[in-house]
């Protein structure tokens, strides 16, 4: 006990007074270079890098600005080492800008330097970036990039860049970063933050950080123009003192992120750290509180004229319309999914996401296009107006990434859908969607965390766990010395209807059925085709069609059984991997085949019947298979109990797939009897 | 008490007359215009007024209905503006089904942004862009807008037919000039001729075009414009910035692109060194341009600032010598300033680049041209060297700007060459592949393959541009084999005129071969596959045109387990059609199963009534190449 209290002190006391030790530094110093950095290997844990990036170190420091208040100021220092000439683009640099056009609120470059570095005949020579080769180009109102390319890069240049920026938008502390195109051998971030600011931070990522530190300094703040309410000078200037929290992060050897398939956004791996700032607390003054509570923030959507007001201004509009439609419907379940039919089946979706509505919902109602926000809020207002218990429910698309289930940062969502409570059910709707049904979502949707807004808002989680494409195919072959015959059902899972559904509604029917004819080719004729359920959107799409082919050798016959595989090739091609598989549900796919044996033929060879399990109750796949007189009866199964598999899992998944793969393509052998 | 009743009359008249001339019913399209229509141009009026030699304006009003989703990429305005031109006015006005109108768009809708394109990075231009995104169909947009242009370098040329599965009701485009100004037109594809008038100052000819039935998308269908009506309209003096040229030849054309480029060639004095030490030793003319172009290669690389004379004035050698930057005419240019200084003459070269880009119609001179190359002319031929490319073998052009015209810039004006083609020979792909089948099914496979010509040219980027360990992983990716990993590859590049690519893969399937009781059931083709079928259209209208041309010859020989004969072979394949030729076969040498593929394909182009055939040649080398052996043990 004692003696691990001696050991914390010791920790305490050699923390302020020992310098910075050799590890705690990047192994080299900015703008000092030598014939020996040109040596440079490429680093084991990301071989295949064009352009290593050897040290990226960010300062944010928060500083009085000129008009009374505070900004901040971010200092970058980086340098790279290219290794092959496509790694020049490591040195184009983009910077963006930001400025607001109803406030003062800006960002300007203060500070700009950048030199290559190449070594010719042993020698260094230096080649600077001239201010005449930095562009600024306007990319929207709001928004204003410096471009630029480091010169005199060839393959074996290291260049540095250093700039200094000055921000007034403290809301956003400048983020970092620690994960690249590049792979980074040292990546630095260093915060300091007066007392007065209480931040959040929000930290992500699969690398382990080498140093994280916090430190309180002193520091004295020089307050000008700041306009003061008690004297009538207009410049007054005052220094304030007080304490400021100084953080630095470190993480060493980072690799570059780089796509894999089945996963939902890389962005929710990259390692990084974001800042939300919280609450003001000025000295003599009482704490303002910034980022919200998820009550509170609900509250302010549901003023918002582009929410919530928007809501109320069009609660009635529809109610002409639907009158007719409503006459007769008595339970409460009737009502909705009348009117989410009428506002599904009315209303276009113009592509584009997010929570706000695109103006009001008077012009929506009167082109019948809009945003996700404006048909879902038009759908909960309706739903409101009649008598529904009906909430608008926001969350973010699986593209864009995780939601915070405890801070309500609003730039993270991205979608709005409907929640309606009715008795002991509750419905998730979504009406943007033109081939969904009542009470299903799109698959983008199944991001984890979402909101529902009620007055104390529900957290709920939408998992892709929790969600099953059920696929039944049904086959039955006949063959004779002539002609191998049959035909194909086809129930589809939900999610691969409302696929369907979309085709049939694009292209038609025909398009469908084409698409087949070409995969079988012109050796056999399609015919009977039909598609049953493409109206009832609450139901699955069962396709069905015949086929007939000629029967090229009589005396031995090869039959595919399974005319429907899963897959033919392995969805996971690539040997190994970093992040988790994340699929978009979960799969129960059977195949039924019924196999008339004709008459004069004897079954030479038959698959083996078989069953294998994935890691222990994830999955398992059979093949079962049997013969009686007349005929051969074949079932596969392919289930997956869950739709999230971690890197470690990804090895027998992989296998799983490749065996189902093998499995199916096995064939039957007939032969003539003799007779 | 008369006159009262006058007005309240014309202000009636007001009223209604809008309101009825301003409707466009999606029911009124005409039914025959509703063949393979995305959607109807229901009116297109354009005016260009040439004011001057450096002054012109135009005027658009167009109306277009949208009748379903595929049709919707044309409804939208777009503009760009620069230095030289200005978009001085612009409205827009969304109609319903029924023609009434819902929307009109609001200023702060009009996007606006910088004219940059990927791998830009910086360009003299913005682009205006609206549309109202509307989904609900049928729909009509209507855009009137005026724009004035201070060069006349880049006249409009006009399109009626804006695109494939477009029809269109009435378009007209007129030109309005001084009478003592001269254009060019060229029409192609055009049913009627112009209608021309002239008032004491000015000029007028017009066109007018109705009732265009759609061009439906085919397969490899010709370019839109070689089966559409097409105007080409092209300056004969004109101005850009303060350069003055004149187009009615190449020779003049070439002119004007030479005062962009004069003086642009000087180097500094540590580069005119660098030249010389490059070239030193080298005995020939063709070795100097080779070390050269290699010089050139290793010290640059592309960033693209388009600035400068509306993007067309290179920046000088200098520049390019000191920051290892540029375009592709500051790039070509330094190349230009390099052989200069070694003594041998190239020329700043223009060209249309892109795959699959049409020729430019040489009888009639306009400014068709979107790249620049080097050209240097030896005693025997020319060597082109492409200047972006700091991996090309000097004086390859690939499918990006071979076999096409370019426009030299001499010293006397401009001359009209063409860059090299490649024989069906020349691009050739020669694989042999040695394998070895374990009883689990699982194949080892070893590939031996060579690359030439443009059959290389996909290869020749990849292995250039990606590193080890991401080739591994485009190689995973993009192998037909259902499951498999790659133990090992290398890759080996000869340069020279057809430059060769050799490639070895050593590659273990898993599963890749199916043993049952007693039989093996196995594909023989292991890894070049047909991979494309042509859905059934019994309705071809246009001819096809097919662009590849090129050799495979493949030879596959598998180690298989002892003890197995043929059950069942593959049919031999032997097909000679105009499109190519196609053989495959497989036997049995002891325990070795050999199989051999041949296929030639051959540009051209092709009457629509050979479709079918088409289809069927494509279908059956889809076939044969995933066609499965049978063997069986012996009993």
């Amino acid at each position: 006990m004692c003696r691990k209290a001696l050991y914390l002190a010791l920790c305490f006391f050699f923390y302020y007074t020992i310098p910075l030790k050799a590890q705690d530094k990047p192994p080299f110093k900015f703008g000092k270079i030598e014939a020996g950095d040109f040596k440079q290997a490429i680093p084991s844990f990301d071989s295949g890098a064009h352009a290593i990036i050897l040290g990226d170190m960010g300062f944010s420091r928060i500083v009085p600005n000129n008009d009374g208040g505070f900004g901040y100021e971010f200092e970058r220092k980086i340098r790279v080492y290219i290794v092959d000439k496509i790694g020049v683009e490591a040195g184009m640099f983009h910077i963006p800008l930001y400025s607001s056009s109803n406030n003062d609120m800006r960002e300007e470059i203060r500070k700009f330097n950048g030199v290559t570095y190449n070594l010719e005949n042993g020698k260094v020579v230096e080649t600077k970036l001239e201010s005449n080769q930095v562009f600024t180009e306007k990319v929207s109102k709001n928004r204003t990039d410096k471009k630029f390319s480091m010169p005199a890069l060839r393959e074996g240049s290291i260049f540095e860049l250093n700039y200094l920026l000055r921000s007034d938008y403290l809301f956003d502390l400048r983020s970092w970063a620690f994960q690249r195109e590049y792979p980074t051998l040292w990546s630095e971030y260093e915060v300091e933050i007066p007392e007065y600011y209480d931040y959040v931070f929000l930290t992500q990522g699969y690398q382990k950080y080498h140093l994280n530190t916090t430190k309180e300094v002193s520091r004295s703040y020089r307050i000008r123009g700041a306009k003061s309410l008690t004297s009538s000078a207009a410049n007054s200037e005052f220094v304030i003192t007080g304490m400021a929290k100084q953080k630095r992060w470190v993480i060493k050897d980072a690799p570059a992120l780089k796509s894999e398939s089945f996963i939902t956004t890389l962005e929710n791996y990259r390692s990084k750290i974001d800042f939300q700032l919280s609450s003001v607390r000025y000295p003599n003054q009482p704490v303002q509180m910034v980022m919200e509570n998820w009550p509170k923030v609900t509250e302010n959507l549901m003023k918002s004229e582009s929410f919530g007001e928007a809501m109320r201004k069009a609660d009635n509009d529809l109610d002409d319309v639907l009158k007719p439609l409503l006459t007769g419907a008595k339970k409460p379940e009737e009502k909705a999914e009348i009117i989410y039919n009428y506002i599904r089946d009315n209303y276009t979706w113009n592509g584009k996401r997010g929570i706000y509505t695109s103006g009001g919902l008077k012009t929506v109602i009167k082109t019948k296009t809009g945003t996700v926000a404006d048909i879902n809020l038009l759908l909960t207002t309706t739903l409101k107006s009649h008598g529904l218990d009906a909430y608008p429910v926001i969350l973010s698309t699986r593209d864009l990434g995780y939601t915070h289930e405890l801070y309500p940062l609003m730039d993270r969502f991205n979608y709005v859908v409907c929640a309606v409570l009715i008795g002991d059910n509750d419905y998730l709707l979504d009406a943007s969607e033109q081939d969904l049904g009542f009470g299903r979502l799109p698959a983008r949707c199944y991001n984890g965390h979402a909101r529902v807004l009620m007055s104390d808002p529900v957290p709920i989680s939408l998992l892709a766990d929790s969600i099953l494409e059920r696929k039944v195919t049904l086959a039955t072959i006949i063959a004779s010395p002539e002609d191998i015959k049959g035909s194909i059902q086809s129930n589809l899972g939900y999610f691969n209807s409302t696929y369907y559904r979309g085709q049939v509604r694009e292209k038609g029917k025909d398009a469908i059925f084409n698409t087949i004819k070409t995969r079988f080719g012109s050796n056999y004729e399609i015919s009977n085709t039909n598609i049953d359920s493409l109206k009832q959107h609450n139901l699955p799409i069962k396709l069905s069609y015949e086929f007939v082919t000629k029967n090229e050798d009589a005396d031995i016959m090869y039959v595919d059984p399974v005319l429907d595989p899963f897959s033919k090739e392995n969805p996971f091609q690539s040997v190994s991997r970093n992040y988790p598989v994340e699929m978009p549900y979960r799969i129960d796919e059977t195949y039924l085949m019924n196999f008339e044996i004709p008459a004069g033929y004897v079954v030479d060879e038959l698959p083996k019947s078989t069953k294998v399990g994935l890691n222990d109750g994830d999955g398992y796949f059979e093949y079962l298979i049997s013969k009686e007189p007349g005929r051969i009866q074949l079932r596969t199964r392919v289930v997956l109990y869950k739709a999230y598999f971690s890197p470690e899992e990804y090895e027998p998944l992989r296998e799983f797939f490749g065996y189902v793969i093998k499995k199916q393509a096995e064939q039957i052998v007939l032969k003539k009897a003799k007779s | 008490m008369s006159r009262k009743i006058i007005v309240l009359c014309l202000f009636q008249c007001l009223v209604i007359i809008p309101a009825l001339a301003l409707d466009y019913p999606s029911f009124t399209i005409p039914k025959n215009l509703m063949k393979y229509a995305n959607a109807v141009v229901r009116k297109q009026d354009i005016v260009l007024e040439i004011h001057s030699e450096g002054k012109t304006t135009y005027r658009e009003h167009v109306v277009l209905t949208v009748l379903n989703e595929a049709g919707a990429r044309y409804a939208y305005w777009s503009d760009t503006y620069t230095k030289f031109s200005s978009i001085e006015r612009m409205e827009g006005h969304l109609y319903n089904a029924v023609g009434q109108k819902i929307r009109t768009l609001k200023k702060a809708e009009v996007q606006d942004f910088p004219l940059n394109s990927d791998g830009q990075m910086v360009m003299d231009g913005r682009r205006k862009y609206h549309s109202f995104e509307h989904k609900e169909y049928p729909y009509t947009v209507e855009y009137i807008s005026v724009s004035t242009n201070t060069q006349t370098m880049f006249l409009p040329n006009w399109s009626p037919v804006i695109g494939r599965n477009i029809a269109v009701e009435n378009s007209s485009f007129t030109i309005v000039s001084d009478l003592d100004y001269t254009y060019r037109t060229k029409l192609f594809n055009f049913p009627t001729q112009s209608v021309k008038s002239e008032t004491a100052k000015r000029k007028t000819e017009k066109w007018e075009l109705k009732q265009i039935v759609a061009v439906p998308s085919e397969y490899g269908a010709p370019p839109i414009h070689e089966v559409a009506p097409y105007l080409a309209l092209g300056a004969s003096t004109f101005k850009l910035g303060n350069y003055k040229g004149d187009m009615s030849t190449w020779l003049e054309f070439g002119k004007f692109m030479q005062q962009l480029i004069e003086g642009q060639d000087q180097l500094p004095d540590t580069e005119k060194q660098k030249v010389a030490e490059v070239i030193a030793g080298s005995t020939t003319d063709r070795e100097k341009v080779e070390k050269l172009y290699r010089y050139m290669q290793s010290k640059t690389h592309y960033v693209g600032i388009q600035l400068g004379v509306g993007g067309w004035k290179p920046f000088p050698a200098s520049y390019v010598a000191a920051k290892g930057y540029g375009d592709c005419k500051a790039l070509s240019n330094y190349m230009v300033a390099l052989l200069k200084q070694a003594g041998i003459k190239s020329y700043y070269a223009l060209i249309r680049a892109g795959e699959n880009e049409r020729d430019i119609p040489i009888d009639f001179p306009a400014s068709y041209f979107n790249h620049v190359v080097c050209a240097v002319p030896l005693q025997k031929d020319t060597i082109w060297l492409e200047c972006v490319s700091q991996t090309q073998s000097p004086g390859y052009m690939g499918s990006f700007s071979g076999n096409r015209y370019t426009l030299l810039v001499t010293e006397n004006g401009g001359v009209l060459a063409r860059t090299p083609t490649y024989s069906k020979k020349e691009n050739s792909f020669y694989s042999s592949v040695n394998a070895n089948l374990n009883k689990d099914g699982q194949v080892v496979i070893h590939a031996k393959n060579r690359y030439s010509a443009m059959s290389g040219d996909d290869v020749h980027s990849f292995i250039h541009r990606l590193s080890k360990e991401e080739k591994l992983k485009y190689l995973q990716k993009n192998i037909d084999l259902p499951q498999f990993s790659i133990a090992d590859f290398t890759y080996k590049e000869q340069f020279g005129l057809i430059p060769e690519i050799s490639e070895e893969l050593t590659i273990k399937a898993d599963h890749y071969a199916q043993f049952t009781g007693k039989r093996l059931f196995i594909v023989p083709n292991l890894l070049n596959r047909w991979n494309h079928k042509l859905a059934e259209d019994s309705s071809r209208q246009y001819e096809i045109i097919l662009r590849e041309e090129k050799i495979e010859k493949d030879t596959v020989r598998i180690t298989i387990p002892d003890g197995y004969v043929v059950e069942r072979g593959i049919k031999d394949a032997d097909l000679t059609t105009p499109f190519g030729i196609y053989k495959a076969s497989a036997i049995m040498e002891g325990n070795t199963l050999v199989y051999t593929r041949h296929l030639e394909l051959s540009r051209g182009r092709y009457p629509a009534t050979v479709y079918p055939e088409l289809r069927s040649f494509y279908e059956k080398m889809y076939t044969t190449d995933r066609a499965k052996m049978v063997l069986v043990k012996a009993e």
